[in-house]
């Protein structure tokens, strides 16, 4: 059986309640993030994921049911909100607008300072944090406000990989980041990671990105959870992903076609370079 | 002459900086479509400000048919004839009607009642957006706000549209709106469009791609041109779409394979056509 870092139990989610612009954002939701692993939440605009992620630590109290962080409800003691804060990680949409410090350093310091940990821990830790985002140690010197807009994401996500979250939730962190800086950020947060054993959460608009690092997908329509699995299981049902606003990767719609025209077996391709190996095994052996 | 021609053009923030634009020379003819691709920071949304007359070139000169950009008397007659389209659908709205929130821009240039009612009626159907012109602004999905934007441009009957990454924040089913609707303004009404954007599988449906790097151009041409070009591409932080990545790989692994394909359904032609051929 898989360990859950993370659980959502019957949670909904209803703003304005008792008002006439009653909005249910979340129907009674129930699942759980395996620990260790990296689920993409994929969704249409207004289908829930940013109010799940904001759940994830204590931004919102869920109108009804209950999170679970390694099996205890965070809303069990709301004074200790403070802790689920550093062991989850929230990152929002466009993170850059919330740098505010003098320097990066001392802008990815602002966490682990609130945690009273030690000189000596804090700089390591800014270290760290600044390796897996690719910021050197001349932009930790350099004002946020001086850097171009990836830097100023990298310094963002930084600051809150520095308090070491068990738990790190990002919504959209590679969005209008070109194909190079996008790659970087997301293997930096993949080897994150493997190195702390983290569990992560990734919000994103882009089926190529989420089939290239997800283990697991869960699929969110109108507040509700509309489908979870692993990425094969999701990808090969196309057209109830079409009825979800959603999309395939490119490569699986060449896949799809190829089938069509019996040349290949299988449509469970994600990347260019499983691709290239299954075109090859069928040019090979004719 | 060209409906946009940018000529030696530099443009700094601060004399301090370094330039942001360096003697850049661009000519975009009326009615075209055109992508500018390029990675963060090189450039682009300066260029694409520029080409609206939003910012003032530091040194060379920008001409909107034939207007001068530098010269403010003619600021308002430029803004009317080249809108903008940004990249986040929730600072760009102004009124909480739909309708109200098109007919912004006709009202201040002091269009009779008639008039804005005709325009405002004329730009949502062209969006495809009539049966909403009565709902709240803040209750539409993003693919729908970023076509009211659109809208609201149409409204002051622009000769050309730039978009800012216009689809960065959207779905997938936003993106496919706003580029179908890009297509229409720029096939069925003749606008001439140009769009910046990191995601390749809509700047192939451009008809031509200028490539920028460093504050220059570096590559113009046709999709399928600027798409063969992988390795250099690559050197600039860009990629190719997954597919034309695909047939690349394979080229390179010693197969003959055409370069530039760019659309899962010619690859699959490609490929159909390339192992029939091996048996």
């Amino acid at each position: 059986m898989k360990n859950y870092a993370l659980e959502f139990k019957n949670v909904s989610v209803i703003y304005g309640e008792g008002s006439p612009f009653r909005k249910a954002a979340l129907n009674n939701i129930t699942t759980s993030f395996p620990k260790g692993e990296i689920t993409g939440i994929i969704g249409h605009t207004g289908s829930g994921k940013s109010t799940l992620a904001s759940l994830t630590n204590g931004l919102i109290k869920p109108t009804s049911g209950e999170v679970l962080l390694e099996g205890e409800n965070i809303w069990a003691k709301p004074k200790e909100m403070i802790k689920i804060r550093s062991r989850v990680g929230l990152v929002f949409q466009y993170p850059e607008y919330q740098l505010f410090d003098e320097t990066v350093e001392s802008d990815i310091a602002f966490g682990p300072k609130n945690m009273k940990l030690s000189d000596e821990e804090i700089k390591s830790r800014v270290k760290l944090a600044a390796e897996f985002c690719g910021l050197s140690e001349k932009e930790l010197k350099r004002s946020p406000f001086e850097l171009s807009g990836g830097q100023k994401r990298r310094a963002a996500i930084a600051g809150v990989l520095a308090m070491r979250p068990e738990v790190l939730v990002l919504d959209e962190p590679a969005a209008g980041l070109d194909p190079k800086g996008k790659e970087e950020i997301l293997s930096g947060l993949v080897e994150y990671k493997n190195t702390y054993g983290a569990t992560l959460l990734i919000i994103s608009h882009s089926m190529e990105d989420i089939a290239k690092y997800a283990d697991e997908i869960l699929v969110m329509k109108d507040g509700d959870i509309y489908m979870q699995g692993g990425v094969e299981e999701i990808f090969m049902q196309a057209e109830k992903l079409f009825d979800a606003r959603l999309d395939l990767p490119q490569i699986t719609k060449l896949f799809i076609e190829l089938k069509k025209r019996e040349l290949v077996k299988n449509t469970d391709v994600y990347s260019v370079g499983y691709a290239k190996k299954e075109i090859e095994k069928i040019i090979n052996a004719r | 002459m060209s409906f946009i021609e940018a000529r030696g053009v530099e443009f700094y923030y601060s004399p301090e900086e370094d330039k942001v634009i360096k003697g850049l020379d661009l000519k975009i003819e009326k009615g075209s479509y055109v992508a500018i691709l390029g990675h963060n920071g090189c450039g682009k949304s300066t260029l694409a400000k520029l080409l609206c007359g939003i910012y003032e070139p530091t040194e060379g000169q920008i001409l909107v048919d034939g207007m001068d950009t530098a010269n403010e008397e003619l600021s308002f007659d430029i803004r009317k004839k080249c809108g903008m389209v940004f990249q986040n659908p929730d600072n760009q709205l102004v009124a909480s009607v739909v309708e109200e929130d098109v007919a912004f821009a006709p009202e201040n240039l002091g269009y009779p009642r008639e008039e804005i009612r005709r325009r405002v009626d004329e730009a949502l159907s062209t969006v495809d957006m009539t049966d909403y012109s009565k709902h709240a602004t803040h209750k539409l999905s993003g693919g729908q706000k970023q076509r009211i934007a659109i809208a609201g441009v149409l409204a002051m009957s622009p000769e050309c549209i730039v978009f800012d990454e216009a689809t960065a924040m959207l779905d997938p089913t936003g993106r496919k709106e706003i580029v179908a609707a890009m297509k229409r303004l720029n096939k069925e009404i003749g606008i001439t469009v140009v769009t910046i954007t990191h995601y390749m599988n809509e700047a192939v449906e451009a008809d031509r791609i200028v490539v920028m790097n460093e504050g220059e151009i570096i590559a113009d041409g046709t999709p399928k041109e600027i798409f063969s070009k992988v390795e250099e591409l690559k050197a600039v932080s860009l990629a190719v779409p997954q597919v034309t990545e695909l047939l690349y790989q394979l080229e390179q692994d010693g197969f003959e394979l055409p370069r530039g394909v760019l659309h899962a359904m010619d690859a699959a032609d490609v490929l159909d056509a390339f192992i029939g051929g091996q048996k």
